[in-house]
């Protein structure tokens, strides 16, 4: 209470601070630009959003890059947030932390067939197989682009890329020169702040510092009460980032990041281990980590380039007695690309990773094997990939596979081939089939789990060593329409077949339940995305995108209660999602930016109490509408207020269980930035 | 967490409001373009009376509101060979009247030949941004590797009374 009356008033004293005379009282230089010579000029590299629009156009794959323009203009403020705007995505928000986020299919908490990478790092969790998202951010003017490919990426990125592939990537330090500052105030985004700073130590060396700090409401209960959830959510980060072009051929990149945060998770009515007492439990989450990354790129010539990346990843992940991780990744990746004859080129590379977890933070329930120690686990991978003009210029066949060896399933590959048929300059087919892999968790594989225990009769899992990876057979074909550079459509059709998918399988013996995972379910799932963008006018944007998404699943006859293992499966996702975006610029200081978005409804079927029962929880469609406005004051300086969630005073988005209950609300909040 | 770091964070936030610096934005196509434009001036020759004309400035002439509008105006500020630089505006190709140099955007539409007539009798540095514009403007922009370069129609020049330096015809990528 206290606190809050001391944040707004530095909010408030910060603000006119920046209106100071002193602030605004020198004059703002046009500096080096006209003083280079005609050669310095051409030697400048320059962006345009145009160049990356050209590329993305040709890919033979389900590609979407969520931009800059649409980061600083939708008014999401998370990852997972983010990812709504991408065709085929699936995101569902949980509770005040917590986050559903997978494309076409299988959209749980942790959805183990989406990789997602920050810069070429991943951060997934191998242990629980999903995305820890309430401990992944950066400052969102810190992002370059988003690209989200839907479909498997195991030719390129590995396993558990099987449904899709997210990667972030950052703005390198020499697109973040200066002083950049932000502060949020708002409902459920409390209270945010942001430093930015970035220099140059050389002419060819730049550099960035940033710190984030936020602090996040809790969402409100299922029920009809208006409580609060108590899941309320804050983080404190700062990273650095340094960019240095040593020579024309060679450009070195190092980037670091450490945070600390904490949150907490309610859960309802929770059965105690023995099924004496059912109570409610606010769980509390601890999340630190570090990393550092560098990058060393070497250009061969105009067309032939080789890249070398070496990270080391520490992070700690503890949801009290629910689960609980910690982990240290070192891994090094090295790739080559060059035009091998005139008509092909080449994409070869070769990584290594070794991921270590501390054994101790697992969770109350939860023992692993190679408990003692912890598991130590290597992976050596290589990949080669070929695209051949078979028509130059017009259409291109490129193939490919990923070989890797891992310590849980041995020798895996993943080949693919696809096909691009450059039409015109307006337009691009392309289909593509591909396997993709989805290696066993570690929890899957060594993990048991205490669910409840009364004397005479456990019921738990166990470890499952002897699990094949799930394999993905994923066939897509797509189409993409420019027209006049004013409108573009871009459409793809999916269908997916999945092998040996992991099921819960009751055991054998007297008086236990011992549940172990094994590899007997298929399923199919196909659908279509759609998405197109039209600049109706200078000043007026329109983006718009669709997507219709089926899965079907089936479950071996000697699995018990095959059918309901089934059914579950098959609710976890809406059948169809909308958007529609408007980007309205009403004058060169002024605009109106509107999201409406349209999530179907979704079954949600549930094991529910006591075992084997399902429950049908039916979460309701919803639609949604977001609403920014964005005025410059002054130069450098901008005041944002945004308003999510305008039409629904709370709406529930995903329940995966009885204990969680939480409904997201209507939400607003005010944005001042000021870079300098 | 203790809310001693929340203050702290802030705290850093209103200092740092103090200190101010200033540095280049991410390079921009048309910023970048704009010192192009700059550099053309000190490596092209205008016919001298269009000068006396003009009392000693410079008229840079932009068609209808082109992304580099805002970044030629703020190149008023800094004169070049002692002349000063004054950006004119205008709706369309007709109204173009006393330039010396002209740019133009590709969503202009004109008949070629008659930006042909208003180059050369006006002696006009006519620059564009779209293929196949150097048939008749003398300067033509275009992205190679996002790395901006340019064509120069040479004949059109000299026809135009305006003599290029042999220092900016050996940077363009091709001479006509």
């Amino acid at each position: 209470m206290f606190t809050r009356q001391i944040s707004s008033l530095f909010f408030i004293f910060s603000f006119f601070l920046i209106l100071s005379p002193s602030t605004f009282g020198e004059e703002k230089e046009k500096p080096t630009l006209l003083e280079k010579s005609l050669e310095e000029l051409m030697n400048l590299e320059i962006t345009t959003v145009g160049k990356k629009e050209q590329s993305w156009f040709r890919v033979p794959s389900a590609v979407a890059i969520i931009t800059p323009e649409e980061i600083k203009r939708a008014g999401h403020t998370s990852y997972p947030e983010l990812l709504r705007l991408v065709p085929g995505f699936s995101v569902a928000q949980i509770d005040s932390n917590k986050w559903a986020v997978s494309t076409r299919g299988f959209r749980d908490l942790h959805a183990h067939n989406l990789l997602v990478l920050q810069d070429g790092r991943s951060i997934y969790s191998p242990v629980y197989g999903g995305v820890f998202w309430n401990s992944q951010d950066t400052l969102l003017d810190n992002i370059e682009r988003i690209e989200a490919v839907r479909g498997p990426g195991g030719s390129l990125w590995g396993s558990n890329a099987s449904t899709g592939i997210v990667n972030v990537i950052t703005k390198s330090a020499k697109d973040t020169q200066g002083w950049h500052f932000s502060g949020t105030r708002g409902s459920e985004e409390r209270n945010s702040g942001e430093v930015r700073y970035g220099s140059q130590f050389s002419s060819d060396g730049f550099y960035r510092v940033n710190v984030k700090y936020f602090d996040r409401d809790e969402t409100v209960r299922r029920d009809d009460s208006s409580n609060a959830n108590d899941d309320d959510w804050e983080m404190l980060r700062g990273e650095a980032r340094a960019d240095w072009k040593l020579n024309e051929q060679d450009d070195l990149m190092i980037e670091a990041g450490s945070y600390a945060g904490d949150g907490k998770e309610p859960l309802d009515n929770v059965v105690n281990a023995t099924l004496t007492a059912s109570e409610d439990r606010v769980v509390d989450i601890d999340m630190n980590g570090s990393h550092l990354l560098a990058r060393w790129d070497h250009a061969l010539s105009d067309t032939d380039n080789w890249k070398l990346q070496a990270y080391y990843d520490w992070y700690r992940y503890d949801e009290d007695t629910l689960l609980g991780e910690s982990r240290w990744t070192g891994d090094i990746d090295f790739q080559h690309q060059l035009q091998w004859t005139a008509s092909q080129n080449v994409n070869w590379g070769v990584g290594y990773r070794y991921t270590k977890d501390d054994p101790i933070n697992y969770a109350e329930d939860i023992t692993m094997t190679h408990d003692s120690n912890g598991r130590g686990d290597q992976t050596y991978s290589a990949f080669i990939q070929d695209e051949i003009a078979v028509v130059p210029q017009q259409v291109l066949f490129t193939v490919g596979s990923k070989f890797e060896h891992n310590d849980y399933t041995g020798f895996e590959v993943q080949p693919s081939a696809r096909l691009a048929w450059l039409i015109d300059p307006n337009q691009t087919l392309w289909a593509s089939v591909g396997r993709a892999v989805r290696v066993p968790s570690r929890f899957i594989h060594d993990g048991t789990l205490l669910a409840f225990s009364i004397p005479g009769f456990t019921i738990a899992q166990v470890p499952s060593p002897k699990t094949r990876s799930e394999e993905l057979l994923a066939y897509e074909i797509g189409y993409r329409f420019n027209f006049m550079d004013k409108a573009y459509v871009d459409a793809t059709a999916f269908y997916n077949t999945f092998t040996d998918l992991l099921t819960p399988a009751t055991g054998t013996g007297p008086f236990t339940s011992n549940i172990k995972n094994v590899n007997k379910t298929d399923s199919e799932s196909y659908g279509v995305e759609l998405s197109g963008s039209w600049q109706a006018k200078p000043y007026w944007k329109l983006t718009a995108n669709y997507s219709l998404m089926q899965l079907f699943s089936h479950t071996h006859d000697s699995v018990a209660s095959a059918s309901a293992v089934e059914r579950i499966v098959e609710s976890f996702d809406p059948d169809h999602q909308f958007q529609l975006h408007s980007y309205w610029d009403v004058t060169d200081d002024f605009s109106v930016d509107t999201g409406l978005y349209y999530v179907d409804h979704t079954p949600a079927l549930i094991e529910g109490n006591p075992f084997n029962t399902i429950t049908d929880i039916q979460i309701p469609h919803y639609v949604r509408l977001d609403m920014r406005f964005a005025w410059k004051i002054a130069q450098d300086l901008t005041l944002s207020l945004v308003g999510q969630n305008l039409l629904d005073k709370r709406h529930p988005e995903y329940v995966r269980t009885e204990y969680q209950k939480s409904e997201i609300q209507r939400a607003a909040y005010a944005k001042l930035e000021y870079k300098m | 967490m203790p809310n001693r770091l929340k203050h702290i964070s802030l705290s850093l936030f209103f200092l740092s409001c103090l200190i101010t610096n200033a540095f280049a934005d991410p390079l921009k196509e048309y910023e970048v373009k704009a010192a192009f434009v700059y550099q053309f001036i000190k490596y092209v020759g205008w016919p001298q009376n269009t000068f006396e004309e003009s009392k000693n400035r410079f008229f840079i002439g932009v068609i209808n509101g082109s992304p580099i509008y805002s970044f030629l105006k703020s190149l008023e500020k800094t004169p070049v060979d002692g002349k000063t630089i004054v950006v004119k505006h205008f709706n369309q190709l007709a109204e173009v009247t006393d330039v010396h140099i002209l740019f133009i955007h590709p969503k202009i539409v004109f008949e070629p030949r008659d930006l042909t007539k208003m180059t050369v009798s006006q002696h006009v540095l006519t620059v564009g941004e779209t293929p196949g514009f150097i048939q008749h403007g003398v300067i033509n922009f275009h992205l190679q590797d996002s790395k901006i370069r340019f064509e120069i129609n040479n004949a059109l020049a000299k026809n135009s009374g305006l003599e290029i330096s042999s220092k900016l015809l050996r940077l363009a990528t091709t001479v006509q």
